[in-house]
This record gives structure tokens, C-alpha cells and sequence, in this order.
């Protein structure tokens, strides 16, 4: 069930996130795969999830690879849609992202090995809140 | 079936850095056939593991004592390759395919350049920049919140293991640590500091695996393989729950039910402190206490050597040091090291079992992608 909490007239969450959906199964996968994880059904269609989702756990990384700017956040969010994905978030020092946390991800880019890169922002309902 | 039994190791210290993979194996080749005195004829078969060692380390590595000829196996399962090797020589031996077998799993990672292990850019976590740091951050920082902890109770790890490392010539790191030093050390990636997390290190270790009855023959002292599980983590994208590693756990239920034990059977334990938070999982993962519960069995002492269960006495990856490929074997060899009674200042009194465990790598969708658990006794 999607428990957002958004205020009356902010708009929905957009459904953000670019993957696939199996035809057979339903099981949302992203980025898109050639066949359903599940059932490897080949029928897979390209669908869109809603970003909603709370933080199972996050992560400053201050020494790591040299080709990223340093220090930056990476976290586990727990979609609405019951699905985990990873996805990265602007460093506030003062504010480290926490377990529980409500959250909304979105589709920033794409890697060069056109892989959709996800941000971490705050959430609609903390903003009201 | 026959049984197989560990009759020999060699494991050439673990340093930062060294100059050539192919003789790091090879020292730890012609260390094993010199202390058990077992001539190169004498083996049947040589499987060789290693990570980023290239192709056909196995005969680069033997053909430096004229010992190709025979079948030898390349293997490679991230951190776990050198346990998969060994698992690949148990079940030759069982099956009756060989009768001697030698394993020698050998890494040179000071040839990468240092610092976080490069993972597939293809992989969608490693594409956000997922390095196994943070992966392992991400569970302790999810393990501090749902248990009400301190990253102080998970960094008296590296205490404990830089202690016992200081009892062990082949560790990397032979020089104790205080906790404020551990806290004080560099951040890597949030609540992991530097001590933290295990070296990356170049080095090789060997055993000789062998059907009892080769041992006997040969006049070896010999450790029974009571169990040797070999598995890998099962997909999902579905919120799981990373403080309680699915691969680790159905790897040991089948090593404790193919051994015939249960945790409470168990003397010695080299687990996989690739950092910090892993080895207090892992001590709730293994059965050693009750779940929540490992900060507290760490603190209490309880998984020092002369505690209810020594875990890592060697020092673990922590203080040995991780040539990835190699580990699984040096704890192998550690383990027979212990139950032979040879172990020095770090001897674990009365070890009869012992139980080794290593996991491999990062994928996204699996809590690890291969994992390798053994146990032994005599």
C-alpha cells in the first residue's frame, strides 16, 4: 500500500523511475532486463515506478574511487513498491540521512553504461511537515 | 566415499606489497611440499584460485618446479576463491577423481593501484559508486540503529584482531591497536573508520588435501574435513534484511548438518571481517549468541581466545591482511595450524573444531555473491 502523505494540493510524486515490467509475473526490475529475474519471461515491457520509498540504510563515503568527488551519500531506499534500490544523495553534514526515513527518488541520468542513475531527495511530506 | 582430510599449509606472510604474483604462489608451494615433506610426484591434481591473477596462474605458478603435467584448475569466486578451491579439491577427493590434491590461492592486489576494489561498472550499485566499504557501512549503520548501538561497539574488532594479528608471523599487521585509535583513524565510508576495514594485500597460502588414506600412507598429520559448502546468494529485489545474510546463513546450517555440529560444538571460528560489522553478524549468523546480541558477546570477551569461541584468532582479514583469492586457504591453514596444536602464543587450549567462513563479492540484488564454509576436526 502507498502510505505517502502528500499535502492537499502538492502533486503526486511523478512516476520517476524507468525500468521494466514483466508481462508474465509483474516483477518490476530496473534497469530494464532482457529477461524477468523470476519467471524469465521475455516479456518484459518498459514501465515507470513512483519514487516514494523510506531509507533502510545510508552511507557517507569519504575515501573512495577517484574518479567521484568526495565525500558523497549513497543509500538503500525501500520503494513504496516493495522494491530496494540504491541511489545516491548530496552530502548535508548536518543532516545525515537515517533508517526510517521518509524519502522520494528520482532519475537523474544515466551512467556511461546507460544505466539510470537515482538521487535521494526529500520527501513531499517532510517538506509540509 | 572417501574422507578427506587437510595434511598440510604454508602460508607466505601477507605484506603491503610484492613484486611478482607467480612467486608469491610458488613459495607457497615449495613451503607446503618442504614441511611435509611430500614429493611433487606425490600429487594427483592442483587447483589454484585467485581473483585478478590472470589467466593460468595455476601453471605459471607450477611450472616453476616443474610440477605441470598433471590436471590443474583455475579458480575464481571473488573473496571466496581460495575456499571454493579447496571445496573443488574436497569433493575430488571424496569422489575417489584424485587422491592428493594441492590448493594454492595466491593475490597480488598491490598490482591494482591500492584502495577500494574496482567492481563491475555494469553493475547498477556500482554505476552510483558502490565499493564494498560501503556496502558493509550500510549494514552497520543499519545494525547501530535497530540495536541502539555506538560505532565504538562494533570497532572493538579490530581491537581484538589486531591483538591476536600480533601473535601471528604471517600477518600483515603484527602491532595492536588501541580503540581510540580505531575511531581516530581515517573515515572511509560512515560509521567505518580505516582500522576498520581489511588491508588490501598481496600474499599466498597452500594446503595439501588428501583421502585419509594417502595421509596415513604418506605419514602426514592430518585434520579431518568435516563438512565443505560452497553456495551462492540467491536475487531478489525486494527489501531484504542485510543484518542477516541469507548466503552465510543457508551456507552454515549445511556445514553444521554435513559435520553432524551445532555452534556450541565449535573451538575456533576464522570468519570473514572483511569489516568491522561483519564479524559481529557473523557471530549471530554462526549460533555463537542470540541475535542483537553480538556487541555484547564481543565486549564480554566472550569470542577472544581464551573465550567461549576463539573468532579469528589468527587476526582475521583485519590484521592478516585480504589478498582476496588467498584468504579462504590461509584460514584453512590456520585452522589446521590450531588443531595440530602448532599455533604459537595464539594457540586456541584444547581446539578439537574448527570452522572457517568466507563470502565474495558485490553484486547488486544478492547480500553476497558466493560463500565458503568448512569445518574441520580431529
Amino acid at each position: 500500500m502507498n502510505d505517502r502523505a502528500l499535502p492537499a494540493g502538492e502533486p503526486a510524486a511523478e512516476a520517476a523511475l524507468h525500468g521494466g515490467r514483466c508481462s508474465q509475473c509483474g516483477l518490476f526490475s530496473i534497469p530494464k532486463p532482457v529477461c524477468c529475474p523470476a519467471c524469465m519471461s521475455q516479456e518484459v515491457t518498459t514501465d515507470a515506478l513512483a519514487g516514494d520509498g523510506t531509507i533502510y540504510s545510508a552511507t557517507i563515503v569519504r575515501s573512495g574511487p577517484r574518479n567521484r568527488k568526495l565525500p558523497y551519500g549513497l543509500a538503500y531506499v525501500d520503494l513504496d513498491a516493495e522494491i530496494r534500490v540504491m541511489a545516491a544523495y548530496a552530502v548535508d553534514e548536518a543532516q545525515p540521512l537515517e533508517p526510517g526515513q521518509r524519502v522520494l527518488v528520482s532519475q537523474v541520468g544515466e551512467s556511461e553504461a546507460g544505466l539510470p542513475l537515482l538521487s535521494v531527495g526529500a520527501h513531499p511530506s517532510a517538506a509540509a511537515s | 566415499m572417501a574422507v578427506a582430510v587437510i595434511a598440510g599449509a604454508h602460508t607466505v606472510p601477507f605484506v603491503k606489497e610484492s613484486t611478482h604474483q607467480v612467486d608469491l604462489g610458488a613459495s607457497a608451494v615449495r613451503g607446503l611440499l618442504e614441511s611435509t615433506k611430500v614429493t611433487r610426484d606425490a600429487v594427483d591434481a592442483v587447483v589454484s584460485a585467485s581473483v585478478a591473477g590472470g589467466s593460468l596462474l595455476g601453471q605459471r605458478i607450477l611450472s616453476r618446479m616443474s610440477m605441470t603435467g598433471i590436471p590443474v584448475y583455475n579458480v575464481e569466486n571473488a573473496c571466496a576463491s581460495g575456499a571454493t578451491a579447496a571445496n573443488l579439491a574436497v569433493g575430488m577427493v571424496r569422489s575417489g577423481q584424485a587422491r592428493t590434491v594441492l590448493v594454492v590461492a595466491t593475490e597480488r592486489l598491490s598490482a591494482l593501484g591500492g584502495g577500494a576494489l574496482p567492481l563491475d561498472p555494469t553493475d547498477i550499485e556500482a554505476a552510483h559508486g558502490a565499493i564494498m566499504p560501503a556496502s558493509y557501512a550500510m549494514r552497520a549503520a543499519r545494525y547501530l540503529w535497530e540495536n541502539g548501538l555506538k560505532p565504538a561497539d562494533i570497532a572493538m574488532v579490530s581491537v581484538k584482531n589486531r591483538e591476536n594479528g600480533s601473535l601471528n608471523p604471517v600477518a600483515r599487521f603484527q602491532k595492536p591497536v588501541t580503540l581510540d585509535e580505531v575511531l581516530a583513524s581515517t573515515p572511509i565510508c560512515d560509521p567505518l573508520t580505516l582500522l576498520q576495514c581489511s588491508p588490501n594485500s598481496d600474499g599466498s597460502s597452500a594446503i595439501l588435501v588428501c583421502s585419509e588414506a594417502a595421509a596415513r600412507e604418506l605419514g602426514l598429520d592430518a585434520v579431518e574435513v568435516k563438512s565443505s559448502v560452497v553456495t551462492s546468494g540467491v536475487f531478489m529485489n525486494a527489501p531484504r534484511d542485510l543484518t542477516w545474510p541469507d548466503v552465510t546463513l543457508r551456507a552454515v546450517k549445511e556445514a553444521y548438518e554435513e559435520a553432524g555440529i551445532g555452534p556450541g560444538d565449535v573451538d575456533l571460528a576464522e570468519v570473514h571481517d572483511a569489516f568491522s560489522i561483519a564479524e559481529i553478524l557473523y557471530y549471530e549468523i554462526l549460533g555463537f549468541c542470540d541475535r542483537g546480541q553480538g556487541a555484547r558477546f564481543l565486549a564480554e570477551g566472550r569470542s577472544r581466545i581464551d573465550g567461549d569461541v576463539a573468532v579469528n584468532p589468527s587476526g582475521g582479514l583485519i590484521s592478516r591482511g585480504h589478498p582476496v583469492g588467498a584468504t579462504g586457504v590461509a584460514q584453512l591453514a590456520e585452522a589446521y595450524e590450531q588443531l595440530k596444536g602448532r599455533a604459537g602464543q595464539r594457540q586456541v587450549p584444547g581446539a578439537s573444531v574448527a570452522l572457517t567462513h568466507v563470502t565474495g563479492g558485490g553484486i547488486s540484488g544478492v547480500d553476497n555473491g558466493a560463500c565458503a564454509v568448512h569445518v574441520l576436526a580431529v
